[in-house]
């Protein structure tokens, strides 16, 4: 039960004949007259229990786009239902309009549609809905909260997608260049074409020039089904926020980056997310849309708060790819972490595969490094200038045993992937 | 059937999910309740000398031994109904006990009472209710020579013994009592130290002067401290003995306690009521009505509070802030400079391509001729290592000068 503005107007309304008569009597009669009101007006409201519910919600949506949830109310009583309805969707589903009027005569259908502008990635819930009708009066209401379970997920924002299409061009360019730009081991055959001034002349077939009048060159192809894997570090260290971002969503952007790019640069793509066990697996080769498969797989994860177990890492990796690959870790770079588990680990690993490490740094050490106005100032570009050492000693150390490190600050940290892996390719060290 | 086993499975659902809240409010209720009921149960006067108070300044054992011994103890706090109950048992003349202290009674009551034919026992009565007993306006002279007050006194011994011919003081022999009012008149028991020993208090007069007086036929009794008939100090000496013969002489007693009740009408404060309009309390329930019917409709909720399952984020940048302070906190300007210079350095020998493995004198050379400064004045710079904050503030901005210089060519 629930009483309107309009029940304490009525009340209010009641002061008037309060002061004209001023006895006991007159508040009795006037409590009386309310209390007929309510009986009345409740009596009269349509019973919410005769109301189904029936949800229908899109399947998914991307972070930041708008989309709409629709609820159908069927009003099985012999009465007007006039409800205020409340969908109780939790707060980062960012619904617009969660209550809402409707009127449903008896017997019908009425639709309520919920605009949703989601704040955060992974599923959304809804638990109950609350359904008040009010009595013909508007002066009370009765209340009943149903059960009525729904699910959004939300889907990564892929930001970087807007970058993909310069990205794809650059990887294009490598096809069909001429040997001499990008001549190495792991370029294959790709087509002939005419000789053109600039050309090398070691490229130039002889045999097919034999065959034709004019001279002919060889032309070349970056290589194609390579092996790509896909680390994303899902432990405590992708929880650090950098920004108004986790480090994980910013590992999620450039795993997305990368993995499209990669397919359709002709290469098998495996993606792992990875703490002490596997959060989520998805596999280029298995059926279906890459990119879909991979923002469904990626959506619902999030930090765990427990250390990586990097013992493993060797095992899931050949669990996923028996071949030499190459394996992009998307992990923390910071000091402490790394020099326990990660360094170890990445020896054995650079023998069998091309290891990239991917990681965040937070721009906001190199603002703290640069400001020089106070004492504490001067400290905290120390403390700055020293995380930022740890990270370059770190990364020195990971090249020196063949690993490439990629490390950007969140906004480049996919252009900057996915341009080692252009550079990569074209250098056929894939 | 099944609408009825329905409506109580949804009945007994809800009590289930509010079992605590109901438990919790049947409890506070009963709580109430009892505490309540126990205050309430057997309820006592909280006044001295009220003969319903049990604690020690109460008066409750003289009135229920008395009344053990069949006298009719009645409680009176005003005069009209003390004199109601004077015409009643008129045939007796029973005894009035005043008790005064906030001296509510003004010379026109006293007189009234005295023109009754009743025995009167006044608990340290002021002075000015001792002169309006004593000189009547009216008709009665009846009370004979008068009783006075002769100030207050002191016993250090904490007792006062008889020293006079009353059958009534002779009988309790001593009383204990630690202060009171002394009194002169017809007839004078317990006097003071000073007193007995005749000495020269009281004005430096020498009449002596006693805690009890009473006029000569006996009908006026006057005793100078109340602790005498308390509860506290009526089994010690021979309070008892003095306070039951006084008050149990009549079949009836009549326990007189001066209230508010006395005071004429137009001496009590003006109600406030009398000044406002007669809707104002109504009104004012009114309000307090909607105020709650206000808050019903504010309060109640709809549905449940959602929660959202927040995930664990944590600033990166936390662990260089702390070091921060920690480095700030030790005053730890050499270490700090010493990560400083290393940075700069890195990034110089970096930007002038010399390598990783540069030495630090290569660096400073390449820095001196890029720059242009001399040698000395740069390695001056690089190695000076600053021991206080305002020496690490100025040498990190000139370092910071040096690197600018050095990167921006």
């Amino acid at each position: 039960m629930a009483i309107t503005g309009r029940f304490v107007l009525l009340a209010l309304a009641g002061l008037i004949p309060v002061m004209l008569f001023p006895t006991g009597w007159t508040i009795l009669l006037w409590l009386a007259l309310l209390a007929v009101v309510l009986i009345i007006d409740l009596a009269l409201a349509a019973s919410a229990r005769t109301v189904r519910l029936h949800r229908s919600l899109p399947e998914n949506v991307r972070l930041t786009e708008r989309t709409e949830a629709h609820l159908t109310l069927a009003n099985g009583s012999a009465r007007m239902l006039r409800a205020q309805v409340r969908e109780a969707w939790q707060p980062s589903a960012g619904a617009v309009n969660p209550r809402q009027q409707i009127l449903v005569p008896a017997g019908e259908r009425g639709r309520i549609t919920v605009a949703l502008l989601p704040t955060r990635r992974g599923d959304l819930h809804i638990g109950t809905t609350t359904i008040r009708s009010f009595g013909p009066l508007r002066m009370a209401a009765r209340q009943l909260t149903v059960a009525a379970p729904g699910r959004l997920r939300v889907l990564p924002e892929f930001r970087s997608k807007r970058q993909l299409p310069a990205k794809l061009r650059k990887l294009r360019e490598l096809d069909g260049r001429a040997a001499v730009q990008i001549r190495g081991a792991g370029t294959e055959f790709d087509s002939l074409r005419d000789y053109v001034r600039g050309d090398d002349v070691r490229s130039i077939d002889w045999r097919a020039t034999a065959r034709r009048r004019d001279v002919v060159v060889r032309t070349w192809r970056p290589e194609r089904d390579r092996r790509l894997v896909i680390l994303l570090d899902t432990s405590r260290t992708s929880a650090a926020r950098i920004k108004d971002e986790p480090s994980l969503d910013t590992g999620i952007e450039a795993a997305l980056l990368l993995a499209v790019l990669a397919e359709r640069g002709g290469d098998r793509v495996d993606f792992l997310a990875f703490d002490r066990r596997v959060r989520a697996r998805v596999s280029s080769a298995s059926r279906g849309n890459l990119l879909g498969a991979l923002v469904h797989a990626m959506a619902p994860l999030r930090s765990e708060l427990i250390e990586m177990d990097w013992q493993q890492i060797p095992g899931q990796v050949r669990s996923v790819s028996a071949h030499r690959s190459l394996l992009v870790l998307l992990t923390s770079l910071d000091s402490g972490a790394p020099e326990e588990g990660l360094i170890p680990m990445l020896g054995q690993l650079a023998l069998r595969h091309l290891v990239v490490v991917a990681s965040v740094r937070d721009p906001l050490l190199g603002r703290l490094r640069i400001k020089r106005a106070t004492a504490s100032d001067i400290y905290r570009a120390a403390a700055a200038e020293r995380a930022l050492l740890d990270r370059e000693t770190l990364a020195g150390l990971l090249r020196r045993q063949g690993v490439e490190v990629v490390d950007a600050e969140p906004h480049e940290l996919p252009s900057k992937l996915a341009d080692l892996y252009i550079r990569l390719k074209a250098a056929g060290r894939l | 059937m099944s609408g009825t086993s329905a409506v109580r499975q949804r009945v007994r659902e809800r009590l289930g999910r509010h079992r605590f809240w109901l438990i919790v409010g049947t409890v506070s209720v009963l709580v109430t309740v009892t505490l309540f009921a126990l205050g309430n149960l057997g309820r006592h006067g909280n006044g001295t000398l009220a003969i319903d108070n049990p604690a020690p300044e109460g008066a409750m054992a003289a009135a229920s031994i008395l009344a053990q011994h069949g006298v009719k103890v009645a409680a009176t706090n005003s005069l009209a109904a003390t004199l109601a109950r004077l015409r009643q048992t008129d045939a007796s003349a029973p005894t009035v006990l005043i008790y005064d202290p906030a001296g509510i009674l003004d010379r026109g009551k006293i007189e009234q009472l005295a023109e009754t034919d009743a025995t009167l026992v006044l608990v340290e009565p002021g002075p000015l209710s001792l002169r309006s007993l004593t000189a009547p306006s009216g008709t009665a002279a009846r009370t004979g020579p008068g009783i006075t007050a002769a100030g207050s006194a002191a016993f250090p011994a904490d007792t006062a013994a008889a020293a006079c011919e009353n059958a009534d003081a002779v009988a309790a022999g001593s009383i204990s009592s630690d202060a009171g009012t002394v009194y002169r008149g017809p007839v004078m028991c317990f006097p003071d130290a000073q007193n007995s020993s005749g000495g020269t208090a009281h004005g430096g007069t020498n009449t002596p002067a006693g805690l009890y007086a009473a006029s000569a036929n006996g009908r006026i009794m006057v005793i100078g401290n109340h602790k005498i008939l308390s509860n506290d100090k009526l089994a010690t000496s021979g309070n008892a003995a003095l306070t039951l013969r006084m008050l149990g002489k009549n079949p009836d007693l009549l326990w007189y306690t001066p209230s508010l009740q006395d005071l004429p009408q137009d001496a009590a404060p003006k109600d406030l009521s009398a000044l406002t309009p007669p809707w104002r309390v109504p009104a004012g329930i009114w309000l307090l009505i909607v105020a709650v019917l206000g808050m019903l409709w504010k309060g109640r909720r709809d549905g449940p509070i959602v929660t959202e399952p927040l995930p664990v984020t944590v600033k990166a940048a936390e662990t260089a802030a702390g070091r921060a302070r920690l480095y700030e906190d030790a005053g730890a300007s050499e270490t700090a400079a010493a990560v400083l210079r290393a940075g700069a350095m890195l990034r110089m020998s970096g930007h002038l391509r010399l390598g990783r493995a540069a030495s630090d004198a290569h660096v400073l050379a390449a820095v001196a001729r890029h720059t242009g400064r001399s040698h000395g004045q740069v390695a001056e710079l690089l190695h000076t290592r600053p021991t206080t904050a305002p020496a690490l503030l100025r040498w990190a901005t000139e370092l910071n000068t040096l690197e600018k210089e050095v990167t921006s060519r």
